[in-house]
């Protein structure tokens, strides 16, 4: 039996310093952002809130940061308006090519990495002039999330069954009131966390974001990254630490719903 | 169904169909399609020229530098995946035998990192690996080095950076396969006296494919494509190919070049999402 403890205490130890490093960056940033000097230090010295109060005077990131956080919920509000008729729309398809090709299709935005859809949509943006607008922005995330929406209420609308909604039209009910009472409450599930999936990765955007704004329309993350390029100092990580926190509680609600298991495929 | 109500229902589809298939077009395909055209132009100090050639094309085979983009892109992606499979086991084998109040904890620390930002993921890394790092400070402080490492602006934080921003990924993979593990096959490998080791490699492994199998294309395809941690650990110097269209298209204004190596991009996404579509339905056919 002394050989499977040693194998169970082996893992053990591996997973421990795996888990280390998942948060140790995390760790560091959060760590940094209550420095009182400007550069790194070992061992760490001093304690100040001084990045805090000058990320928040600084007007390089509250601007975007409420650009970011308008962008995300308008995108996935478009997002939803056109998924909950796409989605119910498969339903009611034969299974095949022709609806296999569209699913792939509503998947693309997904499917098709984040720097080919930036380069495309730059050069597609700069012909009609909504590079660097807001319109263009938007029409840009709303295309990125769509998927995460698409898929998750899919999975609701599967599970959506037939015979409660015939029960509903035999009682005399309108298709309206069906559509109200019936279908919506089934797919309140899977738009909920299709709607926090794509709120999450609208704000992580980057790269989409880079390629179809120059300076007026900068997003959070981009903000981060070209304060990064110009300056450099603690006052990037203390707004990254909001970032953190903020990902963190997200996770806690979300881990409450279940939801965190199905996470896949939103990073990039 | 009479012919009457089909076509009614037909024309139903088309219109809940309508809107995204308009957004769908609107915004990817014909984006898409006008990028494969101009990768197929010429320009001149950021004009597209007309006329259609296939020089751009061919300089990607011709020209060493590209060749060398594509190898060491692919070699970063899939190093990065054998690294997350390597670290992912431990993680995921903890997390299929540890008891159900303590499952919960364990896969809340793997998925929370994803929430958090790419771009603030990444920074963590640039000061823990840059030239006055935390590494760094750390082992000079120590005593250990005279000269910083260089860890960042080059590969080696390109494949960490990397590596821990795919991670959440792989290990929820292979925990999933893990935890649909029937425990009578492991018990009666230990009741027919494997020592841990063998069962491990007998029993466990063979049964954890899918998920590593699973795990590795979405990993090795996020790594391909992935951009944010290129950029900021690796810096314009290093040869990646997310970089290098960046900087054709947003630096250098070659938009014809730099839409030629997206179209190469484009075509192994495709490529890797038909793969992962196969495996997906085989590992269904035999659950």
């Amino acid at each position: 039996m002394s050989e499977a403890r040693t194998w169970n205490s082996l893992r053990a130890v591996a997973a421990a310093a795996v888990y280390g490093f998942l948060i140790i960056p995390l760790l560091v940033v959060v760590l940094f952002s209550f420095s009182d000097k400007s550069f790194f230090t070992f061992p760490p010295s001093g304690f100040s809130l001084k990045w805090y109060q000058a990320a928040w005077a600084s007007e390089r990131f509250l601007g975007p940061a409420v650009r970011s956080v308008v962008l995300a919920l308008l995108s996935t509000l478009i997002a939803v308006i056109i998924s909950v008729p796409a989605a119910l729309a498969m339903r009611k398809m034969h299974p095949g090519r022709l609806r296999a090709a569209i699913e792939f299709l509503f998947l693309g935005p997904l499917i098709v990495p984040a720097l080919i859809v930036g380069i495309a949509l730059l050069y597609s943006f700069t012909k009609v002039g909504l590079i660097d607008t807001f319109p263009g922005l938007l029409a840009a995330h709303a295309l990125i999330v769509f998927p995460f929406v698409f898929r998750a209420v899919l999975t609701s609308v599967v599970n959506l069954q037939q015979h409660l909604i015939d029960a509903s039209a035999i009682l005399g009910a309108g298709p309206l009131y069906t559509f109200r009472r019936i279908v919506l409450p089934a797919l309140v599930p899977g738009l909920a966390s299709g709607a926090i999936f794509a709120f999450i990765v609208s704000l992580d955007q980057f790269t989409v974001s880079l390629f179809v704004t120059q300076t007026e329309q900068a997003v959070l993350p981009v903000a981060i990254y070209k304060y990064l390029y110009d300056v450099n100092d603690p006052v990037v990580a203390a707004v990254s630490t909001v970032l953190v926190v903020f990902g963190l509680a997200v996770a806690v609600v979300i881990d409450r719903f279940g939801w965190l298991r199905h996470l896949g495929g939103t990073s990039g | 169904m009479s012919r009457a109500t089909e076509g009614k229902r037909n024309w139903a589809v088309w219109a809940l169909l309508g809107p995204g298939l308009a957004f769908i077009a609107l915004l990817l395909i014909v984006p898409v399609i006008d990028m494969t055209l101009i990768s197929f132009r010429s320009e001149s100090f950021g004009q597209i020229l007309p006329g259609f050639t296939l020089a751009n094309y061919t300089s990607l085979v011709r020209d060493g530098t590209y060749v060398q983009i594509f190898l060491q892109t692919f070699l970063a992606a899939a190093l990065v995946t054998v690294l997350c499979i390597l670290l992912g086991f431990p993680v995921a084998s903890l997390i299929a035998d540890a008891p159900a109040k303590w499952r919960g904890l364990l896969y809340f620390l793997v998925a929370a990192p994803l929430l958090v930002n790419t771009v603030v993921r990444t920074y963590g890394w640039l000061l823990i690996l840059g030239r006055k790092g935390l590494v760094n400070e750390t082992l000079a402080w120590a005593g250990l080095i005279e000269q910083p490492l260089a860890l960042s602006g080059n590969y080696v934080g390109l494949i960490i950076g990397g590596t821990q921003v795919f991670l959440p990924f792989m290990i929820l993979s292979i925990a999933s396969s893990l935890v649909a593990i029937d425990r009578r096959l492991i018990e009666s490998s230990a009741i027919l006296g494997a020592g841990p080791v063998r069962t491990f490699i007998n029993v466990t492994l063979p049964l954890a494919m899918p998920g590593v199998i699973a795990g590795s294309v979405l990993v090795f395809s996020l790594m391909l494509g992935a951009f944010v941690t290129p950029l900021i650990l690796g810096g314009t110097a290093v040869k990646y190919l997310s970089v290098a269209i960046f900087t054709d298209a947003l630096v250098l204004f070659n938009l014809p070049r730099a839409t030629a190596l997206a179209m190469v991009l484009l075509l192994v996404a495709l490529l890797l999402y038909a793969l992962q579509k196969r495996l997906l339905r085989r590992f269904e056919y035999y659950a």
